[in-house]
């Protein structure tokens, strides 16, 4: 067990520098959140029905963070398909490190990236008028989006391990993304979607992690939104693990 | 000689994927602190023994040991003991040189201060010490391969898994990882060398190995496969191609077999016993009797005649 944690943590601190040392990597992961703040708060917020006395600023920074949460978890998906083809997965193998230490490794960079990001977003959202309720509300928040982040980044390292190459992962690791969150409550209140839709975002996990940030950031508020989060988050982490160590076990014995 | 004990050894292994059969009962036997050469075409099966010997699959058929440890059962104590370096620099190109060997060793689950000691020790003996706080993205090609070996030596490891070591890389970047291999027996280390480089294996390996569709077609040192191949032969280039002729009539007491011609080159090739002095034999009979020789040679079979004559294809062929 200590071994596992010693060589989780080398490997979390090998993704989390690789990712301070690609500006361009750090720059568009910022960008796109910024862009995606600006246009909806600008353009397209003033077009977006709200509850009567709600501003949508409010909204939809709780949402941009839930998106932003499990975007950055994609990320994964990539980098595992990389180290398997160029040969660095093979090194790790042949040493005596835990086996799933790359694997535990990527995700919990990826969950401390997220913590990051969110972060970021949520004091740019400060800029554009996002009022939360400065409370313990806000530290909760916080932990649900990493949970969203370590739940969506074992779903994206099972895809890392079961798709042939990096090409593939690239799209295979982010095609999903955008049906999840648009179908959901991130930008738009799900009653404002025809009703085949809104059945579809209502049973949707993002919108649960989008109604659970929105109430513990604005009301300090423990809703059944954050109980159905965490069972979802125990869901995303039991597939994706389930069916990353599927895939890397049958690596080994083809 | 003390007989001197085996510290890879293979058994009949056989790996299949799907209908391609990688190994076909391949057996090798390599003796501690020698390097055996495993040669031949893309596909033989190289990289797939390599793989078995270092844990990273398991045969359908057949056992190995490597060090004394069962490859499948005890994969773990095999992994302490190995380095690998694969035919790709297996190295991250976001850190620095001095932090991958730095993570490498803290992987090895060594002391920090001796992965801290060890990492200054093979940055220095690699030449990398400049480099060693540079992103490995401005490392030239053979700098990255020798911070991959360095890195697979951090835990000085007694048995050394090379892969083809040298692929891709100029010759003087070959040379010079040569050297550094050749240090590495010096001190001790058993090592198998994947390569096509028939010039490597000669280079570096007392023992070689070729196999080819998963098995071994032939096995000794690089002067018994040579001699198998076939002895030394004398080629010549006369002046006058109208001397031909009589040039084989003269030379055929020297010739020990079959003397061919090329005469749109008026060139001559004749087996032939005993070295320098049947190359000496040869030109006093053809300056005797006035025939002008452009050129002579003794030639020695290279590994490449050896190559192709046992799988009927050149080394650097796909197969």
């Amino acid at each position: 067990m200590k071994k596992f944690a010693i060589d989780t943590w080398a490997l979390t601190k090998r993704s989390l520098v690789k990712y301070r040392r690609n500006p361009q990597a750090v720059v568009f992961t910022l960008i796109q959140p910024i862009m995606f703040v600006l246009l909806f708060r600008y353009v397209f917020g003033g077009a977006i029905q709200t509850p009567p006395g709600v501003d949508y600023v409010n909204l939809l920074i709780p949402g941009i963070v839930v998106q932003n949460a499990v975007f950055s978890a994609a990320a994964a998906s990539v980098a595992i398909s990389d180290d398997l083809a160029n040969g660095f997965t093979d090194r790790l193998r042949s040493l005596p490190t835990a086996r799933l230490a790359p694997l535990t490794g990527r995700v919990f960079a990826d969950t401390l990236r997220a913590g990051l990001l969110v972060t970021v977003i949520f004091f740019v959202g400060i800029v554009v008028g996002f009022r939360p309720e400065w409370s313990w509300g806000l530290i909760v928040a916080w932990l649900l989006l990493m949970l969203v982040a370590f739940g969506f980044a074992w779903i994206a390292v099972a895809i890392g391990v079961s798709v042939k190459s990096p090409e593939v992962a690239q799209s295979a690791g982010f095609i999903w993304i955008f049906p999840l969150t648009f179908a959901s409550s991130v930008f738009v209140p799900v009653d404002t979607m025809p009703d085949w839709l809104a059945a579809i975002a209502t049973v949707n996990p993002v919108t649960q992690f989008a109604d659970a940030t929105r109430a513990l950031v604005l009301d300090a508020q423990i809703t059944s939104a954050l109980g159905w989060s965490l069972v979802w988050v125990v869901i995303l982490t039991a597939i994706g693990a389930t069916f990353t160590i599927r895939g890397w076990n049958r690596m080994t014995k083809p | 000689m003390t007989p001197v004990s085996a510290v890879i050894e293979a058994r009949g292994l056989v790996k299949k994927f799907g209908d391609v059969v990688a190994l076909d009962g391949l057996d090798l036997t390599v003796h501690e602190g020698s390097v055996l050469g495993l040669l031949g075409p893309n596909g033989a099966g190289k990289t797939t023994a390599v793989r078995i010997l270092t844990t990273l699959l398991k045969p359908d058929v057949g056992s190995a040991t490597v060090a004394g440890f069962d490859v499948v059962k005890q994969a773990n104590k095999v992994r302490g003991v190995i380095g690998l370096t694969g035919q790709y620099a297996a190295v991250d190109e976001y850190l620095t040189g001095r932090e991958n060997l730095r993570m490498f060793g803290d992987l090895y689950h060594l002391k920090q201060s001796y992965v801290r000691e060890r990492s200054e020790e093979l940055l220095a003996r690699f030449d990398l010490t400049e480099a060693a706080d540079r992103s490995l993205r401005t490392y030239s090609g053979g700098m990255r391969r020798r911070l991959d070996l360095a890195a697979s030596l951090i835990g000085r490891p007694s048995i050394l898994f090379l892969d083809e070591p040298t692929t891709g890389l100029d010759p003087r970047s070959r040379i010079g990882l040569w050297e550094v291999i050749t240090d590495l027996v010096a001190e001790g280390t058993t090592v198998l060398l994947t390569t096509q480089y028939l010039e490597e294996a000669d280079q570096l390996a007392e023992e070689i190995v070729v196999i080819d569709h998963g098995r071994v077609i032939a096995q000794g040192t690089s002067d018994t496969l040579k001699d198998e191949v076939g002895g030394d032969r004398v080629e010549i280039v006369l002046v006058d191609a109208t001397q031909l002729t009589s040039a084989v009539e003269l030379l055929t007491p020297v010739a020990t077999g079959d003397i061919t011609t090329e005469p749109e080159d008026s060139r001559i090739s004749l087996p032939v016993t005993g070295g320098s002095s049947s190359l000496i034999d040869v030109i006093r009979r053809l300056d005797a009797n006035k025939v002008e020789i452009a050129d002579v040679a003794l030639r020695r079979p290279t590994l490449d005649d050896v190559f192709l004559t046992l799988t009927g294809h050149a080394a650097e062929d796909e197969s």
